[in-house]
């Protein structure tokens, strides 16, 4: 009994010294604060899957009960924040913010904790034999965690995070005894996989990029670089005809390998690659997104810009 | 002709059976024909004889006029007759030749028969016109007194009522009086030795043409004699005789002179002189042509040439001409040699399509290309009608095959939980085509359209973080197709190379690293036309 109270008094102590510092040092979690949220977005982009009872004209509206963090907010306590990698569970922020800790540990033991029972057996099973091993060393990579949203999604919650090391991820956690557990979850919606792919995407409105290079004719044996101007760098540009359905004829991000411009902000397409283009007047359109576009669509051809030139025999 | 004749006389005596033929008063009488030759004053006409027997209540009398260039004369002249009487007329119709037109025209006349008659019928005869002067019954007969034996045979041994009729008309008869004719062309027309005796016969619609030659008496128009070799002048007449009234008229067959002989330029299979010279004369007569050589060969294959240069004379009467053709035996070969074709650009354009797919040109693609069997070009030589020419003939012939295959890795961006996936899309085209073609004289192009086959694959995969997230992912192509046309003829070689590629949609599962498992079905495009391009 005294000794408990020796202990108690102690810790009184510690913790009277040391609160302060810790307030300082440990960031809270973020809040848990689900409201009516809704979502809208163009559904012309590459990935998106045919949702007819969410799609409105050319966009997709999904509305629900949950949280949306803007850029600022979300963030994941880490260790470097103070963070222990213990909490209640009580929220499902709470709960990821213990398997990134855990992550970054590779305590796999602490992640398997994290799930059902039943997935548990599945991890296991998945992961058996050196898969573990290359499995933790790939999450230990993550050193921030950013919480995107969390939805309301079926019986239990969808979550959608993003690491700078592993980028977009989503996870399904359900509520057991006032505690949110990871679980594993099979979905043959297109809701939750269209809304990772806005959150990956952030899709900005369609612009059109300049042409840098005078484009009136050439030869149809001649290959024609043409440079355009991005309105931000990493974008990407589109090139395609005019009609609905069809692929469109480039879509090349800039700086990436298929980009034949290094300088940043400007996409190079070599036209007439083979040297056999028919010999006739073209007409194509340019557009700029910072989505992947591979099919013609409505909301494309409303702000692409055309451009003509003509290829003549040679 | 009797009937004609028959129906004349009848018309004659026409009203004096009134009374009996009621009805053929009503009858159009057909025209009739008559025919006069100024050229020997023969007519023709119709003749004949008719009787007639009235009973107790027929009487009548006739009065006939004409009117144009014939005649009549009706024997006895008196053409009345009482009751109970029996008369015979003899009767005639013939043209005045003198009043008739020119040979080779015609005039109308026309009989015009006024009758007035009297007769007993049935009661209730035909409203024809006719005056009822009085009624009886046949059983009391018409002085009403009941006799022996009354009766009648229309209404039997009861009687029944009649009438007496009197009847008052004109009948016409109508004739055309043609003035034949017959005209022998100054110059017959003869066709290889062959005349074709005709004359210009008036007025045409019936009687005979009779031709008198050196080769005996023929019978009809358009008659055909074979006229001998070297012949001159042959005196023919013809007469066209129609009911016995004849015209003749003379003609000479005089043969033409050959002016002019030509053959086509060339032939490519053995030719009956006959059947391809172009032979002009100076008349339309045209004598028998014969032919040295009579037929043309083309050259026998390993002989000589294939072309072969052949003189040919054509001779009528004292008449020589001569002509050349140029035999071509299209058969032989003056060279064979193999037909390159770069076919190389289908795996370059296939190597485009691809990276249409990928949408990322210069995307790191592996082509693989092979062209099997091979194609020869054959020149010969071709008779051409029209215009006339020997040309060069090309032919191509042989069998090839292309196949063309690229493997192009490229990012897809559209999975959430990585920045890109490699997919590998795997093209491939196979060509082939067996050609026998050969320019023609109108054609001289070579094109032909090779069977096309192409095909699109498309794997994503991945697994990333030691397998937790997983990517089993693959393109489906609904439907892909191609075609390409080759001219290989005449140089330089052009071609056309398109190709259609259906929806390609991208299916199956995702696995997060927190096991959340997608089942995805997205579209990449509904379709793409490739092309068309230039080979």
């Amino acid at each position: 009994m005294l000794n408990h109270r020796i202990v108690s008094t102690l810790t009184k102590y510690i913790i009277a010294v040391l609160l302060p510092l810790a307030v300082v040092a440990q960031a809270k979690v973020p809040p848990y604060e689900f409201k009516p949220v809704e979502i809208k977005f163009s559904a012309g982009f590459t990935g998106l899957m045919n949702d007819p009872t969410h799609k409105s004209g050319s966009e997709l509206v999904y509305k629900y009960n949950g949280q949306i963090f803007d850029k600022t907010d979300g963030q994941i306590p880490t260790k470097e924040d103070g963070f222990d990698g213990t909490s209640k569970r009580s929220t499902p922020w709470e709960t990821l913010g213990e398997l990134i800790h855990a992550y970054r540990e590779k305590n796999f033991d602490k992640i398997l904790s994290l799930y059902t029972v039943t997935t548990q057996d599945q991890l296991i099973t998945l992961l058996a034999g050196e898969k573990k091993e290359k499995f933790l060393n790939h999450v230990s990579k993550i050193t921030k965690a950013k919480i995107l949203a969390g939805f309301e999604y079926k019986e239990g919650i969808l979550v959608i995070y993003e690491s700078k090391e592993l980028g977009i991820s989503s996870c399904y956690m359900i509520k057991k005894k006032k505690k949110y557990v990871l679980s594993s979850f099979n979905d043959d919606g297109p809701e939750a996989w269209n809304l990772s792919l806005y959150f990956k995407f952030k899709p900005e409105p369609i612009t059109v990029p300049l042409i840098q290079t005078t484009v009136d004719s050439f030869g149809s044996t001649e290959t024609k670089r043409i440079d355009f101007k991005l309105n931000k760098a990493n974008n990407f540009v589109t090139v395609c005809g005019d009609k609905l359905g069809q692929a469109v004829l480039y879509n090349i991000k800039d700086n990436s390998e298929y980009d034949l411009n290094p300088e940043p902000g400007i996409v190079g397409i070599d036209f007439n690659k083979s040297k056999s283009a028919m010999p006739k007047e073209y007409t194509l359109y340019i557009a700029e997104t910072n989505y992947p576009l591979t099919m013609v669509s409505e909301p494309i051809l409303k702000v692409a810009k055309g451009f003509t030139f003509k290829v003549y025999k040679k | 002709m009797k009937l004609i004749r028959k129906k004349i006389q009848s018309l004659l005596l026409l009203a004096l059976f009134v009374g009996q033929f009621p009805t053929l008063l009503a009858q159009d009488l057909p025209r009739q024909y008559l025919y006069v030759s100024k050229q020997t004053g023969q007519t023709s006409n119709f003749h004949g004889q008719q009787g007639k027997t009235t009973d107790k209540y027929e009487e009548g009398n006739v009065t006939i006029n004409v009117v144009g260039p014939i005649t009549h004369a009706v024997t006895p002249n008196d053409m009345s007759i009482g009751h109970n009487q029996t008369k015979t007329w003899q009767g005639q119709i013939s043209p005045l030749i003198a009043q008739c037109p020119a040979p080779g025209s015609s005039v109308s006349a026309k009989l015009n028969a006024a009758y007035d008659v009297v007769f007993s019928r049935p009661q209730g005869g035909a409203a024809d016109g006719a005056v009822i002067l009085s009624t009886y019954n046949c059983s009391t007969e018409a002085d009403g007194v009941n006799h022996e034996h009354s009766g009648c045979q229309f209404h039997g041994s009861l009687g029944g009522m009649h009438e007496i009729v009197r009847k008052i008309g004109t009948v016409v008869q109508d004739f055309e009086i043609f003035s034949i004719n017959c005209i022998v062309p100054v110059a017959f027309n003869c066709a290889d030795g062959t005349a074709t005796l005709h004359a210009d016969i008036y007025p045409g619609n019936e009687g005979t043409v009779i031709w008198q030659t050196p080769f005996g008496q023929l019978t009809g128009n358009d008659i055909q004699i074979n006229l001998p070799p070297n012949f001159n002048n042959i005196n023919v007449t013809a007469t066209y005789t129609v009911r016995g009234v004849s015209y003749s008229a003379n003609g000479v067959i005089r043969p033409d002179n050959l002016t002019g002989f030509a053959l086509p330029c060339c032939a490519n299979q053995p030719k009956n002189v006959r059947d391809i010279a172009m032979l002009t004369f100076d008349g339309p007569c045209h004598p028998p042509v014969v032919f040295a050589p009579a037929i043309v060969s083309p050259p026998t294959t390993g002989i000589v040439g294939p072309t072969n240069i052949i003189n040919v004379t054509a001779s009528a009467n004292t008449v020589n001409l001569g002509s050349t053709i140029t035999t071509v035996n299209e058969n032989i070969e003056l060279s064979v040699t193999p037909f390159a074709v770069d076919f190389s650009k289908i795996g370059n354009l296939l190597k485009d399509a691809a990276e249409v797919v990928s949408h990322t040109p210069g995307s790191p693609c592996s082509p693989s290309f092979s062209v099997t069997g091979g194609l020869t070009l054959t020149t010969s030589k071709k008779c051409c009608l029209g215009p006339c020419l020997i040309k060069d003939a090309q032919k191509i012939a042989g069998s090839v095959g292309v196949s063309a295959g690229v493997s192009c890795r490229f990012p897809i961006y559209g999975i959430p939980y990585v920045a890109s996936l490699d997919a590998l899309l795997e093209a491939s085209i196979g060509v082939t085509g067996t050609l026998s073609h050969q320019t023609t004289c109108d054609a001289p192009k070579v094109c032909a359209e090779l069977g096309a086959t192409i095909s699109f694959g498309l794997g994503i995969g991945a697994s990333i973080a030691g397998g937790m997230i997983t990517a089993d992912l693959k393109g489906v192509v609904e439907g892909a197709s191609a075609s390409v046309n080759y001219c290989f003829i005449p140089a330089p070689i052009t071609g056309e190379w398109k190709a259609n590629l259906g929806k390609i949609k991208v299916v199956g599962t995702v696995t997060t690293l927190e096991v959340f498992n997608y089942t995805v079905e997205y579209t990449l495009f509904d379709g793409y036309e490739f092309g068309p391009f230039p080979l």
